[in-house]
């Protein structure tokens, strides 16, 4: 989903190079704008707990550091600390994305960003090589194995 | 500042005279308005506001040899005053090559070993320019398909303004933005802002309704619901002025539902700017 509601700041304002400046308006700041990290969590409209507002209350005695958040939970940008490497797909498998895509968030009954599903088909691969093993023979690698 | 750019896939819905409209606003409001036309198209702003200028002119300095580091002069020499408060810098014939020079450029860059973003330029061209010392709103009129004009004008504002038709059409053309956005995000890491739909050209019938009730329901924030005013857009590009500047001067007499339409885009335009976070200053009409 990459459409989202709210104002966002161009960076136009600043004469330096891109600060990320946190905006402190004071006006009413449309609530969709979960991922700016907000202290006044003493709204109380009865808000859906969204995986995404980080910010505890400072009564909880344990409060979780950012790294033992997952991944998703305590970046601020999908590719927050991910590097850019060229990824060579044939048409055929780039159309069977979306079919994934659908397929995953059925499963986790949320928006899955494209960039998440490819860095974990990788994880998956990783972590399960002989089922990558099995689809490089498809393609015909180790065709002299008995 | 105000940073937007009306998108929309889908063509005919009057991204042109939406924004056009709300350049004139803005200004009517006491803002100095900035508004950059990128829309390669005959029939873009620059046709609207009609100035007298040659988009053809090879040698003339325009905005995208500023965008590719080769200026001719001095940016704010680029605009042209096209009504009171609102400064235009028009589109360019060399905007239909910009991807083969920013390509250039990007190919340039990486063989002194530095990175290059071929869609950051437009931005830093307005940073360094320092345009939010002389301007409240700026106005990116772009391409409607993605590409790198598109991403320019994006990546600069990092706001949108979707004119909307309601009927299937214009929801698929929303669905088409959102992948848009969404692919922008990923490859650049943008954050891009929804600050209005504005359903144009709306009539009404069973089957708008129900289109519009489903735009409101996705959380899209949708001030104003504009209908069909083809006559006083028209009248508009015959004019080659704002629809405020062709009531006033041009009409014989007011139309009670053009007025109303005026008035509509004053409440979207007064939307954007408390959005973000714009002082309205005190007119003295």
């Amino acid at each position: 989903m990459g459409l989202k509601s709210g104002s966002r700041d161009a960076g136009l304002d600043e004469s330096d190079k891109e600060v990320e400046r946190p905006t402190e308006q004071e006006q009413e700041v449309s609530d969709v704008d979960v991922e700016k990290e907000r202290t006044d969590t003493s709204s109380d409209e009865s808000e859906e707990v969204d995986s995404e507002s980080t910010t505890e209350s400072e009564s909880v005695s344990q409060r979780p550091t950012m790294d033992s958040l997952p991944y998703k939970l305590r970046r601020d940008k999908v590719n927050e600390g991910r590097e850019q490497v060229p990824y060579f797909l044939r048409e055929e498998i780039i159309e069977g994305e979306d079919e994934l895509q659908d397929t995953l968030e059925e499963m986790l009954g949320e928006n899955v960003y494209k960039s998440d599903y490819r860095e974990a088909a990788m994880v998956a691969a990783q972590r399960n090589p002989e089922l990558i093993a099995e689809v490089l023979r498809e393609w015909g690698y180790d065709l002299d194995a008995v | 500042m105000l940073t937007y750019a009306p998108v929309s896939e889908a063509g005919g819905v009057g991204k042109t005279t939406t924004s056009a409209t709300l350049a004139a606003s803005h200004a009517r409001a006491g803002h100095d308005v900035l508004v950059i036309d990128m829309d390669t198209q005959n029939g873009s702003l620059t046709y609207f506001f009609g100035p007298d200028y040659d988009r053809g002119d090879p040698e003339v300095d325009n905005l995208v040899r500023h965008l590719v580091g080769r200026p001719k002069g001095d940016f704010h020499d680029l605009t042209i005053e096209v009504e009171e408060g609102i400064d235009l810098i028009p589109s360019h014939n060399m905007l239909e090559d910009l991807h083969e020079f920013l390509l250039n450029e990007k190919d340039q860059a990486e063989n002194f070993g530095e990175s290059y973003s071929m869609y950051h330029q437009l931005h830093r061209v307005l940073r360094d320019a320092n345009v939010r010392d002389e301007y409240d709103v700026i106005i990116v009129d772009s391409a409607g398909k993605a590409g790198p004009t598109l991403y320019n004008a994006l990546v600069a504002v990092r706001n949108v303004v979707i004119p909307f038709e309601a009927t299937a059409k214009g929801q698929e053309s929303i669905e088409g933005l959102d992948d848009l956005v969404d692919g922008l995000e990923q490859s650049i890491n943008i954050d891009v802002g929804v600050l209005a739909v504005v359903p144009i050209g709306y009539k009404d019938t069973r089957d708008q309704r129900e289109i519009l009730g489903e735009l409101r329901e996705s959380g899209f924030p949708v001030p104003v619901v504009i209908g069909e005013r083809g006559s006083l857009m028209e009248g508009c590009w015959r004019q080659q002025c704002s629809p405020y500047t062709y009531v006033e001067e041009h009409r014989d007499r007011k139309r009670d539902y053009e007025l109303e339409t005026l008035e509509q885009f004053d409440e979207l335009a007064r939307h954007l700017e408390k959005e973000a976070g714009l002082e309205t200053p005190e007119v003295t009409a």
